[in-house]
């Protein structure tokens, strides 16, 4: 391994040149295949008396490819980080540092089982944030893993900067370490064990360990609830609305058109059977939220993780009184997972602020606190509202024969403008947003509205984003970026001034939390 | 900071790569067309083939430089700035303590011109990544270091 201060760079073991000749495989059949529509010929030296058809120059060609490549991968493990690079032609070099790895996964794939060997997967909590050590004997796996799963190296010591250190020291684990364990077979016939680099790093499951406290209910909801919830969804309106055309048709042209009358059906038992028996419960430390009739899904978060709270008010809900809530976490153990969704499907409207609270999202913040973005976004919103419209409206003048055809679509057309207007100052009047207390609370919409309630802590980045249009107007968005998927962050059409302030504002904010794992 | 100035002959290189590309492709077609229709149509040969190419060429002048300008980095004690983009100008701003690792990538042309790309990723779910094109080796491996620490 590397000593203090230098960099030693290690190659794979020797056997991962089979594995890159299979990684290949495919574009060998490929280059055989079109090598067959040029026909047979063969070449070779006839002094050496060698004779080599298409499929051995191929084959040769591969194999180099293939130990080329072994040979230009390497590794580094230095006392600061992880170091892998790869590649001839298009190289690339990865820098983990190690207070960021948040997960080292020994596994084992066909090759290298075949070969008694093992490969080592170090992951970050960043996008494409894996360096995969395929393959490598089983004691350098055993020997690295040891070594990037040390406290010591979660604590980051080394780095200098005293990042991890205090945190993860304030936050002992309150259960033991999660220790390797025979791992599972994997249908795709590889063996995976994976060692934690804190405690209770999966979000996704009950913590080990010492007893969970009590969880105490935080939302259950009842029939009378769920019918609200279904009459007001868009699912079960698409499907009425299916279904009442089926009929429709049925009674006025005599055709039944069953297709839609299926989807009419069922799109609201597909809404039954998944949010039958929605609940959900809380310890304080945790969340757990129960659904489902013939197959019941339980899904867990910890309350640290939750990256922002979601607040949906679809416009038939809001004239109802009611609203929906969810939150966002950050699962960096599966990330396709990382949206939590509904936590409470069905509750009066303005009630988020204390339901959130109840989940650690507490905030002073509350909706007559909003500022308006720029005015200026009617002007920009019913131009882009209606530039579309009246263009189409414009060459369908000019098209249609009838004079008096083409006098109602003229008169159409600042029709089309003024709603526009309307609609553009309607959303004008909606969007918002407010910063203090640690959070950033952003309202969007038009008739369907939608609060986020964003931790600063959880801020990953910040972007200030400026189309053409938005240049010569002087605007800007502002967009926040957490390590939840699914929901994004967006502040559209600020004074570019105020965006550049709030982007700096945010920025300190971020900067003035250390996040476990960085997220 | 801005991008060094072999950047900006990689960005153009790109647009005359494809001006070279578009005179081929048309000098071909209208040749082929010739040949196989044996007729003489108005223009000389492979003129529009020229026009187009040199268009192409030209355009990809012009906008390989707006597109080279419109790059800076900055990076302080608190955070990393990256502001790019023409049509749509972008800013991005990452926090020192957000940033997960570091990722550097070089292809043959950056290789012969000394550049290289350096990429910070981050947790986050919308824009990950934030990209630096076309850095000289020196500078992204001291930008790395300082982002991420001796390696």
């Amino acid at each position: 391994m590397a000593e203090d201060g230098d960099v030693v760079w290690h190659r794979l073991h020797p056997v991962t040149v089979i594995r890159e000749l299979l990684s290949l495989l495919w574009n060998f059949a490929a280059a055989l295949v079109v090598s067959r529509g040029v026909g047979d010929f063969e070449v070779g030296p006839e002094f050496l008396g060698l004779s080599l058809g298409v499929e051995d120059i191929l084959a040769v060609v591969f194999l180099g490819i293939g130990f080329i490549r072994y040979l230009a991968t390497r590794y580094a493990v230095t006392d600061q980080a992880v170091m892998f690079r790869r590649g001839v032609i298009f190289r690339s070099r990865t820098v983990l540092p190690r207070d960021r790895i948040q997960n080292v996964t020994i596994g084992a794939d066909l090759v290298a089982r075949i070969f008694s060997m093992q490969t080592l997967t170090v992951s970050s909590a960043g996008s494409e944030g894996e360096i995969e050590l395929a393959v490598v004997s089983k004691t350098v796996a055993r020997q690295l893993s040891a070594e990037l799963t040390a406290t010591s190296t979660i604590n980051g010591a080394a780095n200098g900067d005293g990042l991890a250190g205090a945190v993860i020291g304030d936050q002992a684990p309150t259960s033991p370490p999660l220790v390797a364990a025979p791992g599972a077979a994997h249908p795709g016939g590889s063996t995976d064990t994976q060692l934690a680099t804190s405690p209770d790093v999966s979000p996704g499951a009950p913590l080990d360990g010492p007893m969970p406290r009590t969880l105490a209910p935080w939302y259950a909801m009842n029939n009378r609830d769920f019918l609200r919830f279904a009459l007001t969804s868009n699912a079960v309106g698409a499907g009425v609305f299916f279904g009442v055309v089926s009929i429709a048709s049925l009674i006025v042209l005599d055709q039944f058109f069953g297709f839609f009358f299926v989807i009419g059906i069922a799109a609201p038992i597909v809404l039954v059977l998944d949010l039958f028996g929605f609940a959900a419960t809380t310890d304080g430390d945790r969340v757990r939220v129960q659904h489902g009739m013939f197959s019941t899904r339980e899904k867990w978060a910890r309350l640290e993780r939750i990256q922002l709270g979601d607040v949906r008010r679809p416009w038939l809900r809001r004239r109802f009184g009611f609203e929906t809530l969810a939150i966002a976490t950050a699962d960096v153990t599966e990330s396709a997972n990382g949206q939590f969704d509904l936590c409470a499907p069905v509750v009066p409207v303005d009630s988020w602020r204390d339901r959130f609270a109840t989940l650690g999202l507490s905030t002073d913040l509350d909706e007559d606190a909003l500022v308006d973005v720029s005015p200026i976004t009617v002007r920009r919103r019913t131009i882009r509202g209606a530039s579309l419209p009246v263009l189409a409206l414009g060459v369908l003048s000019l098209v249609v024969d009838s004079t008096a055809m083409r006098a109602m679509i003229v008169m159409a057309m600042p029709m089309v403008v003024m709603a526009a207007w309307m609609l553009a100052r309607r959303s004008f009047r909606v969007d918002g947003w407010a910063l203090g207390g640690g959070h950033l609370l952003v309202r969007r919409g038009l008739f369907d509205e939608r609060l986020l309630l964003v931790r600063l802590e959880k801020v990953q980045s910040v972007s200030v984003t400026s189309t053409f249009f938005q240049r010569r107007l002087g605007l800007a968005s502002l967009n926040v970026d957490t390590a939840n998927v699914g929901v994004t962050t967006t502040i559209p059409d600020l004074v570019r001034d105020e965006a550049e302030r709030l982007s700096f504002a945010l920025m300190i904010a971020a900067n003035t939390t250390v996040l476990v794992d960085g997220v | 900071m801005s991008l060094p100035e072999a950047a900006l002959r990689v960005m153009r290189l790109g647009w005359i790569v494809a001006a070279v590309v578009s005179f081929l492709v048309l000098a071909g077609v209208d040749i082929a067309l010739r040949l196989a229709l044996d007729a003489t149509p108005p223009t000389p040969p492979v003129l529009v083939a020229i026009v187009v190419g040199a268009c192409i060429a030209g355009f990809g002048w012009w906008w390989g430089g707006r597109v080279y300008r419109a790059w800076r980095i900055d990076l302080d004690t608190e955070r990393l700035r990256v502001d790019h983009g023409v049509v749509v100008s972008r800013t991005a701003f990452v926090p020192r303590t957000r940033i997960q690792h570091v990722s550097t990538e070089q292809g043959p042309i950056q290789r012969a011109l000394g550049l290289t790309s350096l990429t910070v990723h981050t947790a986050g779910a919308r824009t990950p990544n934030v990209e630096i094109p076309h850095l000289e080796i020196a500078t992204a491996e001291s930008l790395r270091q300082e982002l991420v620490g001796r390696g």
